[in-house]
């Protein structure tokens, strides 16, 4: 039986336990630059339209009398930590799929659905005065959906025999793993619901869809191949991007932005033993338009001259000369544990045991501490709120599709 | 409204287990009693292991910290009625 647990408006709600007055008020968390988005937003706030991804006026817009809360990353690591080794104690199949969200099998542990619940529950609401909602089902998939069924603060056990039951009652748009355009996709072509999905038959869904209309036709009749995933998968890029605290209109301005974002995917890459070879640039306007390319280059690398100079050259190629709002930086095809001879010694410099200085220190004395001097300009890295995908394990697979 | 004062304070609290308790602490001469924590949590910076709470005297709220680097409890910020 797997069960999964998911965080009533994380970090909207330990702020609220965090300052009593913001207890029962709309409330936003956003990063604390100015030109920020809303990350979470409280039971309360959501009454008046008020989104995650919203600009902090919109968000003002919809509800005028919102609390707008600067985010505290450390705060909420803290507490999503504490949470995923009190879920350890429970079972050591445990998948921490983001900073409020878990997975846990509870084969072999001898509590039921119900009794694992009402634990996970009870320790939050002690420890944090927050809640969570917890769903059960015989997979994943099940498990997940019906977290989501007596949200906030509930518990919805799903049993074997009704799982056919339980899923005709979705929406295909509602499903979890069946994003927007796939929906829409379905939708176009009259097809609306599960039972509409397992008409179509699995042969025709994996015309349209390859080896993926498979895995569809399974998930139409509550069925969900993968289990609990314990292990932190492999990371298949690493990247951060940031929208500018004011639009940048020169090369020399974005140069130094793309140097800070170099440096927080290298030192994130070399504290993680990856190295990669694809560097990727992304750059939005201020008409939101993103435009996004990738050069590989042919060696293995985690070493910040490396993927800023190649990141220029990326950048020089894609902009039009537009005022930009965001850039991100971004290493793929990443291997683990690769001696790489290109960071050892080129142009006379022993860039190995530079980064590793600049590493050790910065591990003893807070990120940033020793950086480089072109980077005096930039705001500090750490000033906005995590992403919700970051995961309490391990490294976060981090794409562009979830960045932005 | 939050103001951010980073100053060293004068804390009454009791050690016990793996968190201080603070009950009291000094501000501007006065004797300020920590009628509620609202909430604790731990912080790293760099090799500092810094335990912060935030507490009310039942008017303001405020989020002190102790830092294990040089055990001193500071004020990092009130928040005024």
């Amino acid at each position: 039986m797997i069960l999964c647990m998911d965080m009533d408006a994380f970090f909207a709600s330990v702020e609220q336990a965090s300052n009593p007055k913001l207890r029962g008020k709309p409330i936003a968390v956003i990063g604390s630059k100015e030109r920020t988005v809303v990350v979470t937003s409280s039971y309360e706030a959501r009454e008046y339209g008020v989104k995650t991804g919203m600009t902090k006026y919109e968000a003002l817009k919809a509800c005028p009398w919102l609390e707008v809360v600067v985010g505290r990353t450390r705060k909420y690591t803290y507490v999503s930590k504490e949470i995923y080794n009190f879920l350890k104690t429970i079972t050591p199949d445990v998948e921490a799929y983001s900073i409020d969200e878990a997975f846990l099998d509870l084969t072999g542990t001898g509590y039921s659905p119900e009794d694992a619940a009402y634990m996970i529950k009870s320790f939050v609401k002690r420890s944090f005065d927050i809640t969570c909602s917890v769903g059960s089902g015989p997979n994943k998939f099940v498990a997940k959906m019906a977290t989501g069924v007596n949200k906030p603060d509930g518990f919805y056990h799903v049993p074997e025999d009704d799982v056919l039951d339980f899923v005709d009652g979705f929406r295909l748009k509602d499903f979890w793993g069946i994003g927007r355009r796939l929906s829409k996709r379905f939708a176009n072509m009259g097809i609306f619901t599960p039972g509409d999905l397992r008409e179509l038959g699995e042969e025709r869904l994996v015309e349209m869809f390859g080896i993926n209309g498979t895995r569809l036709f399974r998930l139409a009749h509550g069925e969900y191949p993968k289990g609990i995933d314990d292990d932190d998968p492999p990371a298949k890029s690493i990247g951060h991007s940031m929208t500018l605290p004011r639009d940048i209109r020169s090369r020399e301005a974005a140069s130094d932005y793309i140097l800070q974002l170099s440096e927080m995917v290298s030192s994130r890459a070399r504290k993680n033993k990856y190295s990669g070879r694809t560097i990727s640039v992304a750059v939005r306007y201020t008409d939101m338009s993103t435009h996004r390319q990738m050069h590989m280059i042919p060696f293995f690398t985690s070493a910040t001259h490396h993927i800023f100079e190649t990141a220029m050259e990326v950048f020089d190629e894609i902009w039009n000369g537009e005022p930009i709002r965001l850039l991100g930086v971004s290493l793929s095809k990443l291997v683990t544990n690769c001696v790489t001879l290109q960071n050892v010694s080129d142009e006379g410099r022993n860039w190995a045991d530079i980064y590793d200085a600049m590493d050790s220190i910065n591990e003893k004395f807070g990120s940033q501490t020793l950086s480089f001097g072109s980077m005096l300009n930039c705001t500090r890295r750490g000033a906005g709120v995590i992403s919700p995908a970051w995961r309490p394990e391990g490294m976060r697979d981090v794409s562009y599709n979830e960045s932005y | 409204m939050i103001l951010n004062l980073n100053e060293k304070i004068r804390v009454g609290a009791v050690f016990e287990g793996h968190w201080p308790k603070p009950v009291w602490f000094g501000l501007h001469g006065e004797k300020v009693l920590i009628k509620e924590i609202c909430y604790r949590w731990k912080e790293r910076e760099g090799g500092d292991m810094r335990y912060k709470f935030t507490v009310s005297d039942g008017f303001n709220i405020f989020e002190i910290l102790f830092s294990t680097m040089d055990m001193c409890w500071y004020l990092v910020a009130m928040d005024e009625q």
